[in-house]
């Protein structure tokens, strides 16, 4: 089973997790044109994975923001057992779950706005990009859209996945493949419309 | 299209609708202040409508603000975090922290230059875990973490237990450490008379009571000496499992011989070969008030059971009978 997971995910991380330690060891000394570095190589993963949770872009871009905030003050508390980007989407989890926290607290939502379906300003991306991140906010559960997130952009193994969503691996599998069948045939319905 | 190919474009899109805020949080990051708390320049949005907010407030009429400050400055909850520090935070039911106490010196250390009164209990908890883990009290040597829930509405401290003891094994799964946590819901009456006698927290004397009542071959004042973490590995002790406690994780015996080493002590003891030793369980305990290991095997036509000292491997007790 594990042998298979690894087959699965080796051809498609990413990101060196060596690479991204050294930036956590320049972090945590303070040099701040590493902050700018781990910015570029990972904010899309912690902007689309905190999306995933909030489903509200003003929320993510303050999360984005904070979540480096938070990682340049933290840095000397990183130890380098863990992978930096786990830790990193963590820190982006627990923020993004606040955000959802607050909105809970300070806005009496009515039921019905509370699946209001997904909108991705028209400033970010081109009309085609935004159209597929759209379509897998609204698309998909909770659960595919951020093992789909994590796994594409973040390059995360599954067995991550498992451990950073608390779910076992054969689900987080599942799902994940289950997930990747729904865009496909999106993306299909879409290019046949064309 | 490929799965490959499908989650490249997936990933493109993501990247391509990514907003750039690098310049804001360069222009932040110095002045960042308070290093485990997020949310608090979020205020500076609101900084011009909270001045006209507040001058609205005082015209409303001191009889209404009264009555919401009674309300809010209300203690609903008690929030309790023992490592070795002891850290009591009070809440209102908005769940906002009214007050922090240190309940003994190390905690002072941790509390120290932390704002946490007006935090919600999530932050501060979050600021907490994060102080204990920079002043070196969660590491391989003592990993076990207290938390214990006071509540009027033991429905809600329940369910406030069980949040706070996810968020805590959230933040402590990211940064790489593997703790125990051990979490209970406290009814701070019952104890309070027993932890003012042993000057211990209401946590830690409701942890001892539901250890006694599962094992009464213990006392309470020989427990109340002991660290969370030596009261971890006594739970972590089939013989004497506690229902109340929710346990997460494993205590770490590090600071100790090891099961493997107090097994080889003990067999060298007795003058046997590991390979004629059959029905062995070893498991950690507190015994002749020490902590030991509790090595029981046997071979041949022999029964044998060892106390091992869990730091020094020093054979404490032992006894030997044989099979009829």
């Amino acid at each position: 089973m594990i042998f298979l997971a690894l087959l699965q995910t080796t051809q498609i991380a990413y990101n060196a997790g060596s690479h991204l330690d050294a930036l956590m060891s320049r972090l945590a000394v303070g040099d701040k044109d590493a902050l700018a570095e781990l910015y570029h190589e990972t904010r899309a993963a912690v902007y689309g994975f905190s999306l995933s949770i909030t489903k509200n872009p003003a929320d993510s871009e303050d999360v984005l923001q904070e979540t480096y905030l938070k990682i340049w003050a933290n840095a000397e508390r990183y130890t380098a057992k863990g992978t930096p980007m786990s830790w990193i989407l963590t820190i982006a989890k627990n923020l993004s779950l606040m955000k959802l926290r607050e909105k809970k607290r300070h806005q009496d939502l009515e039921p019905e706005e509370w699946d209001m379906s997904f909108h991705i300003p028209d400033t970010a991306g081109n009309t085609e990009d935004r159209h597929l991140l759209e379509a897998a906010l609204n698309i998909l559960t909770d659960e595919e859209r951020h093992i789909i997130l994590l796994h594409a952009v973040s390059g995360l193994k599954h067995r991550e996945i498992a451990e950073l969503l608390d779910m076992a691996l054969a689900t987080v599998l599942s799902k994940y493949h289950r997930a990747l069948k729904k865009l496909r045939k999106y993306i299909e319905g879409v290019e046949a419309n064309d | 299209m490929t799965d490959r190919e499908l989650e490249l474009r997936f990933k493109k899109a993501v990247e391509a609708c990514t907003p750039d805020v690098l310049d804001k949080v360069m222009a932040e990051c110095d002045n960042y202040q308070d290093k485990v708390i997020p949310f608090e320049r979020k205020q500076n949005y609101f900084r011009k409508f909270t001045a006209i907010a507040a001058a609205c407030v005082v015209i409303a009429g001191a009889g209404i603000f009264g009555f919401l400050n009674l309300s809010a400055s209300r203690v609903a909850s008690i929030v309790s975090l023992e490592v070795n520090p002891s850290i009591e935070l009070k809440i209102n039911k908005d769940e906002e922290v009214l007050e922090a106490n240190a309940m003994n010196a190390d905690a002072e250390e941790i509390l120290a230059g932390m704002k946490l009164k007006g935090l919600d209990i999530h932050t501060a908890t979050n600021a907490l875990i994060g102080s204990l883990l920079k002043h070196g009290y969660i590491d391989e040597l003592a990993n076990s973490i207290l938390l214990s829930v006071e509540d009027e509405d033991s429905v809600r401290g329940d369910a406030l237990q069980e949040t706070l003891s996810e968020e805590i094994n959230a933040i402590l799964t990211g940064a790489s450490v593997n703790a125990s946590i051990l979490s209970q819901y406290v009814d701070g009456e019952v104890v309070d008379a027993v932890s003012q006698e042993y000057q211990i927290s209401h946590g830690k004397a409701a942890l001892i009571e539901h250890i006694l009542a599962a094992n009464s071959n213990y006392t309470f004042e020989e427990l109340s000496k002991l660290s969370v973490n030596e009261l971890s590995l006594i739970i972590s002790n089939p013989k004497n499992q506690v229902e109340a406690v929710k346990a997460t994780g494993e205590a770490t015996e590090q600071a100790y011989i090891g099961a493997e080493q107090a097994n080889m002590i003990a067999f060298a003891h007795a003058g046997i070969e590991e390979s004629s030793v059959y029905d062995l369980e070893v498991e950690i305990d507190y015994e002749y008030h020490m902590m030991v290991y509790d090595v029981e095997f046997e071979s041949g036509d022999v029964e044998y059971e060892y106390f091992i000292n869990a730091m020094t491997g020093e054979v404490v007790e032992y006894e030997k009978e044989y099979a009829e």
